[in-house]
């Protein structure tokens, strides 16, 4: 197990080298001078050539890329050119948004997708599969964008259920003041036991919530439910059926234990994933979160913004993928033996 | 295996897996939604009430009409009409995805034939290279950059070939690796013939099949992500009638006028869904574990 563990840390250091790499280049392909853009549109020759010397880009090209690691290194992601901020401050401020609405929507597609998951594998065929299918290849199908539009046409303005958007009432806050520990209105709420805040920051994450787990809801019904019609098919679970075992503690204590594993590997996968998502529908929702600040980067052509939050981003899913290979390799023997995969 | 009946089995196998294919609901369902989207690109001028709707004219008198049998799909905040708009945005998103994913095979099939047949440093070099790109969320990449060159439908075709053409590097090294060691290559090799040649003629006929099968099914989600860059604003411009722009543009609008966002967005649904049923078909089949009562 040391040893798979090592050699797979070293490969995500390679991957981490890697994408210091991929993200310097990015940011050199941005047409157009990056000194005559930093010194702005009145700037004159000299001031242009002072902001070349300032960035270092008179110096050859490692040079310039030694320099960028070692930013990097002390967490330096550069100035916002949209907000004049520090880009590290930027995605402080607008994390913890994002990650209750990846968090909730990840919960949401989980407690949804593995039932409907095992009824489609167990119904194989019948209608309950037929009703899953449309479900899980319609998540998957679905622009976000769009259905966050739908779900707020349905449930804003035909059914008057849920608010509109943003993350809580202006007026909550004012009447309900609760103490910030994890930056989450819901969790805060809770843990302060006012029940107006919860219920108004519960109805508030509902439609993004929704909305951003009908993608991974559909890969977890789609993987779990062959890889489910797979293991009932193994001669073990033919012999506890034969054993006189109930279907019941045949399906869920031995073949969905054994099924589960590729399924986990989709959740977690999907959780970096599900944080790209909130590109697209956070801006929809007004969410403040790292999605809205990435969007309003992309349009406004705020480079180091959209560096800062690719980077942030990448590093947290190859983390992701780490964690999820040692969990396999410590569940699963075959893993780290190189037997499978 | 003979060379004969290796080629008796290559004329079999298509033509059976076809047939399965033909009889499978599933694939049926997604082949007969492609085909809606297919024609509706190819006739656009022909089924549109009014084609120079597909670019910048007006209409004052026209604004935002609900859908009627004049205007399917009702009118935009142009006067135009919306069913126009969505067929000729099945030409883009067809013809862009299309681009995009040769562009990735382009780029992918000679990386992953040469880290194949290579092997050592250069596999080495290029699969580490590939892991890296895949260590970024496909739609990250994409945005990434498609953002830095800059906003146009172009770019963004280009964006979405860089950041996908790992998964098919990948997929066509595995098959070329396989097919390294077989007598077939062994004895081109002992009689003298180049590596490209043998790489041109004898791996790439063979590695390409379980490669673009899946970079046609991946087409679906090149167009998902293509909508998304246009949503973004990072793809097609205005006036280009691409989904993703459209649903974007509707957004100023949509609680008050519920068709400009629905059918746009409905396009999207339907033809990546096309592919997505296509695909399971397709592995019903080719799984026979899968899809069979246990």
């Amino acid at each position: 197990m040391a040893a798979y563990a090592g050699r797979r840390l070293a490969l995500g250091l390679v991957v981490v080298w890697g994408l210091t790499v991929v993200t310097f280049l990015l940011a050199r392909v941005v047409p157009g001078d990056p000194a005559a853009r930093w010194a702005g549109p009145h700037a004159t020759a000299e001031e242009i050539e002072r902001a070349r010397e300032e960035l270092g880009l008179d110096r050859p090209i490692w040079a310039q890329y030694g320099l960028y690691l070692a930013e990097l290194a002390r967490g330096d992601l550069g100035v916002s050119i949209r907000t004049h901020q520090p880009v590290r401050d930027d995605i402080r401020a607008f994390l913890p948004a994002s990650l209750e609405l990846t968090l909730a929507g990840m919960a949401i597609a989980v407690v949804l997708g593995v039932p409907l998951g095992v009824a489609a594998a167990v119904r194989e065929g019948r209608w309950v599969d037929h009703l899953t299918r449309v479900l899980s290849v319609g998540g998957v199908s679905m622009p976000t964008f769009w259905l966050a539009m739908i779900l707020q046409l349905v449930f804003f303005k035909e059914l008057h259920l849920l608010p509109l958007s943003g993350r809580i009432d202006t007026m909550t806050p004012l009447i309900h003041p609760v103490r910030t520990i994890t930056g989450s209105y819901l969790v805060d709420g809770l843990l302060a036991g006012d029940w107006p805040v919860v219920r108004d920051a519960a109805a508030h994450l509902a439609l993004p919530a929704v909305t951003l787990s009908a993608y991974p809801m559909g890969l977890i019904v789609r993987m779990l439910r062959s890889s489910l019609i797979e293991v009932l098919g193994e001669d073990y679970v033919r012999t506890a059926r034969a054993a006189g075992f109930a279907e019941r503690v045949v399906v869920y204590r031995y073949a969905l234990r054994n099924a589960l594993a590729p399924a986990l590997t989709v959740v977690a996968l999907t959780f970096a994933y599900s944080l790209t998502g909130t590109f697209l529908i956070e801006s929809v929702f007004d969410w403040p979160g790292l999605g809205a600040y990435a969007a309003l980067a992309v349009l406004t052509n705020d480079y180091p913004a959209i560096v800062g939050v690719t980077i942030v981003v990448a590093v947290f899913y190859v983390g992701l993928n780490l964690a999820v290979d040692l969990a396999q390799a410590f569940l699963d023997p075959r893993v780290r033996k190189g037997v499978v995969r | 295996m003979t060379p004969s009946s290796a080629a008796l089995r290559q004329s079999l196998r298509p033509r059976t897996a076809f047939g399965r294919l033909r009889r499978n609901r599933l694939a049926a369902a997604g082949a007969a939604l492609f085909a809606v989207v297919l024609l509706l690109a190819l006739f656009a001028p022909y089924v549109s009430p009014a084609p120079e709707d597909a670019a910048s004219a007006v209409h004052p008198a026209e604004q935002l009409r609900p859908p009627s049998l004049a205007h399917p799909f009702g009118t935009d905040e142009l006067g135009r009409d919306l069913f126009t708009r969505v067929a000729f945005g099945a030409r883009i998103s067809l013809l862009s995805g299309a681009v995009a994913v040769l562009a990735a095979l382009a780029i992918g099939v000679p990386l992953g034939a040469l880290a194949g047949y290579a092997g050592g440093f250069w596999d080495e070099v290029i699969m580490r290279f590939t892991d890296v790109v895949l260590s970024f969320p496909s739609l990250l990449l994409a945005t990434a950059i498609a953002a830095m060159l800059g906003h146009d439908l172009a770019n963004a075709v280009a964006a979405i070939a860089l950041s996908w053409w790992p998964w098919y590097a990948r997929l066509l090294r595995a098959q070329v690796v396989g097919l390294r060691q077989r007598e077939f290559v062994e004895a081109a090799r002992a009689l003298g013939v180049p590596g490209w040649r043998i790489i041109w003629r004898h791996l790439l006929p063979n590695a390409l099949a379980p490669v673009t099968v899946q970079a046609s099914l991946d087409f679906g989600s090149v167009i998902l992500t293509l909508s998304a860059l246009g949503f973004l604003g990072i793809g097609a411009q205005p006036p280009q009638p691409e989904w993703g722009l459209l649903v974007s543009t509707g957004r100023n609008f949509f609680l008050t006028d519920w068709w400009y966002v629905t059918f746009p967005g409905l396009a999207i649904l339907v033809t990546v869904g096309a592919f997505n049923l296509l695909g399971d078909g397709l592995r019903e089949i080719l799984d026979p574990k899968a899809g069979v009562r246990a």
